[in-house]
């Protein structure tokens, strides 16, 4: 029982972040048609945004704030420098420019920065402990599920009753319709990308909590996750990126407690292996096929 | 013939790269009128409305709407002036609720008066009440089709612009929908139709264009139209 308790959070607390990721990049990806792969970055800026807070000597509170919002602006400002210019253009060019965007962070952080670790240390209560009879429970952990939850009921909230979130899914599935009702197309693009932005900020904080530090080129592996998380469960609506991210997190719990010890270095080739298994089987991803099946 | 003119077309020229969809096209929709556009597939029918809408760049000509020069607006500034379309085929928002269809329908209106237009959609088109909940993917297409209809008609635009109304529908619903198009223009909205089911859409009609490669080949009264058979030859290619 305790064990079955303790891997229930292990595994919601990793999938929740790359859940979070995966809305972001789905939502992108459903509303301008192509996967942005400077999405991981915007950890990276949101724990430079802490750092720099920091070292300010601003409240903890304030911090994690600045670095959501950090991340929130950097999403909006990456749609209007780099992709508002090529709203027109091909998947393919998309795709290329927001990897030289994401290659161009990388060295404008490595060399006005510095290309090795900053330290975001973290308040106490991110990092404790506390014991549900015998087992022990990480409060970032159990605060990464809360927090993942509760984010996804407010995106839901916002999705389903207001004016925008319905915009954004009408846009996601016909652009030139949505605008025929009125609808600012730039209006609808910049809240997603703020959206998507917002989120990554929000699993940004869990992930530098969890590792102590920032730098420039930290985002690759969460990066990796989410676009995985995304695919797997499938970009059509909310809740594939959310299954996609969970099933990832249960996963790589399960091979992490099962494997013995010298054979841990397997467990992400182990779990990239069963995915791409899996979407030999169902390439559309979870809701994919479900959405193909009801047409 | 008196009334004034709602929408003028001015040598409207549409290009894709190299390909000329529209080439230089005039026409005029004037107030309280349906007119109705034909013309066979390729003929530039669709292209010529999404370049009034802005959704396609206008390559050269001017769009006039009320007086005032529009040519190249952004299409959601044009909605917000009066001037919409239903676009062809089932483009309702699928995976959305019937009222949520309609609410973004209202989007650029305030709650109050989005809540008057939505209770009014529902009283004249009682079958969306119905199907209030249901999402729209679920509807059959006469009902998908209405649904479209009555989202247009929900920020009560002046000019209701409708691509091919009819496509794919069975006989019995396209009666259905014209004679809703015909009662709408009683009630004072302007429409302009595009169409290929020729005889059910001059019916309703006041005047028609009849546009082959780009280029308005004909116009007129519908009732001219009709009464040439000669047309069914040059639109049908001699199948009566």
């Amino acid at each position: 029982m305790e064990d079955v308790l303790q891997f229930a959070v292990n595994a919601l607390s990793l999938g929740g972040v790359y859940a979070m990721l995966a809305i972001g990049i789905a939502l992108i990806y459903s509303v301008m048609g192509f996967l942005n792969i400077a999405h991981g970055d915007l950890l990276t800026l949101c724990g430079y945004a802490m750092f720099f807070c920091i070292g300010f000597g601003l409240p903890w509170p304030l911090v994690i704030i600045m670095g959501i919002l950090a991340a929130g602006a950097a999403s909006v400002a990456m749609e209007q420098v780099a992709f508002k210019p090529l709203r027109s253009a091909s998947f393919d060019t998309l795709l290329l420019t927001s990897f030289a965007l994401s290659a161009a962070i990388h060295v404008v952080l490595q060399i006005s920065i510095s290309a090795r670790p900053k330290p975001v240390p973290l308040p106490s209560f991110l990092t404790g402990s506390y014991k549900i009879g015998d087992i022990v429970i990480g409060t970032g952990q159990t605060l990464s599920i809360i927090v993942a939850l509760t984010s996804m009921l407010g995106l839901t909230y916002f999705l389903r009753r207001t004016t925008m979130g319905l915009a954004m899914q009408a846009a996601a599935q016909d652009f030139d319709t949505t605008r025929l009702m009125g609808i600012q197309a730039n209006r609808v693009i910049s809240s997603a990308f703020f959206i998507a932005g917002i989120l990554a900020g929000i699993a940004g904080v869990l992930i530098i909590a969890q590792r102590g530090s920032v730098d420039p080129l930290m985002a690759m592996n969460p990066l990796i996750k989410g676009l995985i998380a995304a695919i797997i469960g499938g970009t059509g609506s909310l809740y594939g990126p959310v299954l996609g991210g969970i099933i990832l997190g249960v996963l790589e719990t399960i091979f992490q407690t099962l494997l013995p010890g010298e054979a841990l270095l397997f467990r992400d080739p182990l779990v990239l292996s069963l995915l791409v298994a899996f979407l030999l089987v169902a390439p559309n991803g979870i809701t994919g096929t479900r959405v193909e099946r009801s047409r | 013939m008196t009334a004034p003119p709602m929408l003028q077309l001015e040598n409207i020229v549409v290009r894709y790269g190299a390909i000329t969809a529209v080439r230089g096209v005039s026409c005029v929709v004037r107030e309280g009128e349906i007119i109705v556009l034909l013309g066979a597939n390729g003929a530039g029918k669709s292209s010529l409305l999404r370049a009034i809408l802005g959704l396609t760049p206008v390559a050269s000509g001017l769009v006039r709407f009320q007086g005032q020069e529009v040519t190249g607006w952004r299409t959601e500034a044009l909605v917000r002036e009066g001037l919409t379309l239903t676009p062809e085929g089932r483009n309702v928002f699928q995976s959305l609720t019937v009222k949520d269809n309609l609410r973004l329908g209202g989007a650029t209106m305030t709650r109050d008066k989005a809540a008057e237009s939505l209770e009014r959609m529902l009283d004249q088109f009682p079958i969306l009440r119905e199907r209030y909940e249901q999402l729209a993917g679920t509807l059959s297409g006469g009902e998908q089709q209405m649904l479209a209809i009555a989202r247009s008609l929900m920020s009560s635009p002046k000019l209701l612009i409708l691509d091919e109304p009819s496509l794919g529908l069975a006989p019995v619903i396209i009666e259905e929908v014209f004679a809703l198009l015909s009662d709408l223009r009683s009630k004072g909205t302007t429409i302009m139709l595009v169409e290929q089911n020729v005889a059910q859409s001059l019916a309703i009609a006041d005047r028609a264009y009849l546009l082959e490669l780009g280029q308005i080949e004909r116009e007129g009264s519908a009732s001219s139209f009709l009464e040439d058979l000669n047309l069914h030859e040059i639109y049908l290619g001699g199948e009566a």
